[in-house]
């Protein structure tokens, strides 16, 4: 009895202890995470200026940004940029095994394909401007080596200004990828390649049947990484290459937020914003689930 | 004697009371004002210098100086679309600043519960002298509430150009401006001819139509009337209805499609500096930059009002503009005539003329000619002051807030094709509530 007893109180302090150490992690997050997404929540259904006004008006401001004109526009302006996901996943993949493998001059490719990832996106965005400019440099090219016909008005038409900015993004984030996959290449013990090689697998089958089932987890987290920030934090790239213009025809959820918010005209529709800010979360979330259920169900298959 | 000495002493400690009454200081009176940062009586370059050297701080003693036992305090406000929110706020809270620098026309009007109306407090003198009342007064009424007073410069819009390209192209702007659409499309005809880019304007630059806001709206206004303007964006009308509002997109668009503006008026953001390097011959402004583009261009600079686009209207030889800027008293104040009287002075022939040396524009008063303000009669910057005092105000200050959002958003897209002008027209209409 005694040393069930003893054991009890043992495992009560424990379970105290975990508790207390977990208790600031769980504030924080209650108060900088929680709180404000409840009151963002809250804030949607009514017509919340800002300050003084914010009556509750049930679901008007979804209905209303639905029925608006450019809303279907936005949302396949903010699913068109989601192909970046992909490409720059790709594309980082090939560069970490490039890298894996030592191609002469590696440590100089490592330090270059990063070096976009410290120079701030609103410059990045000003220089494609100005290279895709109708006179600017990307242009200039096309002319000089006979192909008028290409150089067009890169950003004058929703397709071909979302193309440069997924480059753009591309371009951004690929020494990202790279960095990451090959954190995860590096992970894999040597002795998983010396036996496939001693086993008579070439360089595809080692690339399929072991580098990429091995690095799911890690390709996992860098689309969920990108996605989320593909749908979040393109504000910058858009607000410095286009403005979201002409028109919507670049506007994305992320950046209708800004515009429903400190937009031209006066006007601050905060309740509409945050209507607005609730619809992307749910379409992060969404994404993401699914993203994570494909990872799971390729974990499994490898 | 003795039994007098009582009453006496009474008597003479009430004289002294009374004295002590009489000599002591008065109540003082403490007045608030929010200045916005910039485009105000705050010049573009002051915020460099010490508070006390603006003009407005220099303002503020004089007055102080000429009403003994006034202070004002002032509180200058960065971002000046949060100061209409929190303006209005305080207000509601009982505790807005007593003077508040704000913008004139829907902005204002929106906020009428918390500010002063001003009909009797201010001077005939002032209604008489001062431009732009129609700018302050509740729905751009002749009769409506007087919400403040038109403050600060005059923004004229108008169009800049280089006369070098013009004279290249054979005309001479100075002696035969272009006065009527007919006119217009000949010139930039004749100019387009010569190799160079007829009007440069960055249509969606800050996501704003600067081309039609600055000089498509002095026509549409002159079409349609501002009272029909106003009309449509409360709903009561229909700008799909609006024939001229649909004469003029269609025009714009013929601009676009003529050659006359640039390919990529939607996308581009250098026009200034293609301006002012000789790659083009127009581009729209306002009176704020006409100094830079002076020092760019000098002897080369003229300035080119609209011509008509209906020489039968009733609205001839104006422009767009007026006070973008405006002073409130605030409901909650215990000076309202202190008040009045700060804005009025402000306001005086001689605060306008001191205020000239940090912002160069038209001026709000009828009592001063370019010669006061030492302009030459040819100068660009006379030219535009005839037209201070009989601009078209801003029909852009005349659309609620979403309404404006497409109209400065989406107009870009009729000039480009992508949306039909009766398209537009129709967006337009579903913002002021209308299907």
């Amino acid at each position: 009895m005694k040393v069930t007893s003893i054991g009890n109180e043992r495992a009560r302090i424990r379970r105290r202890e975990i508790l207390l150490s977990l208790l600031p992690v769980v504030l924080i997050l209650a108060v900088f995470r929680v709180y404000p997404i409840v009151v963002a929540l809250a804030k949607s259904f009514t017509n919340w200026n800002g300050l003084y006004r914010s009556d509750f008006i049930g679901f008007k401001n979804y209905v209303d940004f639905v029925n608006d004109g450019p809303f279907w526009m936005i949302l396949r302006n903010t699913m068109i940029l989601l192909i970046n996901v992909p490409l720059q996943v790709f594309l980082g993949i090939v560069i970490a095994l490039l890298l894996y493998e030592q191609v002469p001059g590696w440590r100089i490719y490592r330090a270059v394909i990063y070096t976009p990832q410290i120079i701030s996106a609103v410059i990045i965005g000003f220089l494609f401007k100005i290279f895709f400019g109708l006179e600017g440099p990307f242009n200039a090219i096309l002319n000089a080596v006979g192909l008028q016909g290409l150089a067009i008005e890169w950003f004058g038409n929703s397709l071909t200004a979302l193309g440069v900015i997924v480059f753009s993004i591309v371009w951004f984030s690929i020494g990202w990828q790279a960095i990451v996959i090959l954190g995860g290449l590096s992970a894999i013990p040597p002795s998983v390649f010396e036996a496939a090689i001693i086993d008579g697998a070439n360089y595809w089958q080692r690339a399929f049947r072991i580098v990429i089932p091995m690095l799911v987890r890690v390709l996992e987290f860098s689309v969920i990484a990108s996605g989320v920030w593909s749908l979040t934090q393109l504000f910058p790239f858009l607000f410095s290459m286009t403005k979201g213009g002409p028109g919507y025809e670049t506007s994305t959820l992320d950046y209708m937020i800004y515009l429903k918010s400190f937009g031209m005209g006066f006007g601050t529709d905060y309740g509409s914003a945050t209507a607005v800010a609730v619809m992307l979360l749910v379409l992060v979330l969404a994404l993401t689930i699914m993203e994570m259920k494909l990872a799971d169900r390729a974990d499994d298959w490898g | 004697m003795k039994r007098f000495t009582g009453p006496a002493f009474l008597f003479l400690l009430l004289l002294v009371a009374l004295a002590l009454v009489a000599c002591a200081p008065k109540q003082a009176v403490k007045l608030t004002v929010w200045m916005n940062g910039s485009d105000s009586f705050i010049g573009p370059n002051e915020q460099q210098k010490p508070q006390e050297q603006w003009y407005i701080s220099e303002a503020f003693r004089r007055f102080e100086k000429a009403n003994p036992g006034v202070t004002l305090e002032l509180v200058v406000q960065a971002d000046q679309n949060a100061a209409h929110t929190n303006f209005k706020t305080a207000g509601l809270a009982g505790n807005a600043p007593d003077v508040a620098n704000l913008w004139t026309g829907m902005p204002i009007f929106a906020m009428k519960e918390v500010i002063l109306p001003l009909d009797k407090l201010v001077p005939a003198d002032d209604l008489k002298k001062i431009v732009g009342w129609e700018s302050v007064r509740d729905g751009f009424k002749a009769d409506g509430t007087i919400l403040g007073y038109p403050a600060g410069q005059n923004q004229i819009c108008f169009m800049m150009y280089n006369k070098a390209l013009v004279k290249k192209a054979g005309m001479d702007w100075d002696a035969n401006p272009p006065r009527t659409i007919k006119d217009f499309d000949a010139a930039l005809a004749k100019i387009k001819a010569i190799g160079v880019t007829p009007i440069l304007v960055d249509e969606a630059a800050q996501s704003v139509n600067w081309f039609f806001t600055w000089i498509c709206d002095y026509w549409w206004a002159q079409m349609t009337g501002n009272e029909n303007i106003y009309a449509e964006t409360l709903g009561q009308k229909k700008f799909a209805d609006d024939q001229g509002f649909l004469k003029v997109l269609a025009y714009y668009r013929t601009l676009y499609t003529n050659g006359y503006f640039r390919k990529d008026l939607a996308t581009s953001t250098d026009s200034f500096t293609q301006f002012i390097n000789g790659k083009g011959a127009i581009w729209p402004s306002v009176t704020a930059q006409l100094a830079d583009a002076e020092k760019a261009l000098g002897a080369d600079l003229g300035v080119l009002m609209p011509p008509e686009f209906d020489s039968s209207a009733k609205l001839q030889n104006s422009t767009i503009g007026g006070p973008g800027q405006s002073l409130v008293v605030a409901k909650n104040t215990k000076y309202p005539e202190m008040a009045v009287k700060l804005i009025s002075f402000l306001n005086s022939k001689a605060e306008v003329l001191a205020a000239e040396k940090i912002n160069r524009y038209p001026v709000v008063r009828t009592d001063i000619t370019p010669a006061d303000l030492g302009w030459a009669a040819d100068s660009n910057i006379a030219k535009i002051q005839k037209y201070a005092t009989t601009y078209n105000f801003w029909v852009d200050n005349q659309l609620t807030p979403d309404v404006a959002n497409v109209f400065y958003i989406q107009c870009v897209l009729v000039a480009t094709g992508k949306m039909t002008p009766a398209q537009f027209a129709s967006e337009m209409d579903k913002k002021a509530g209308l299907k």
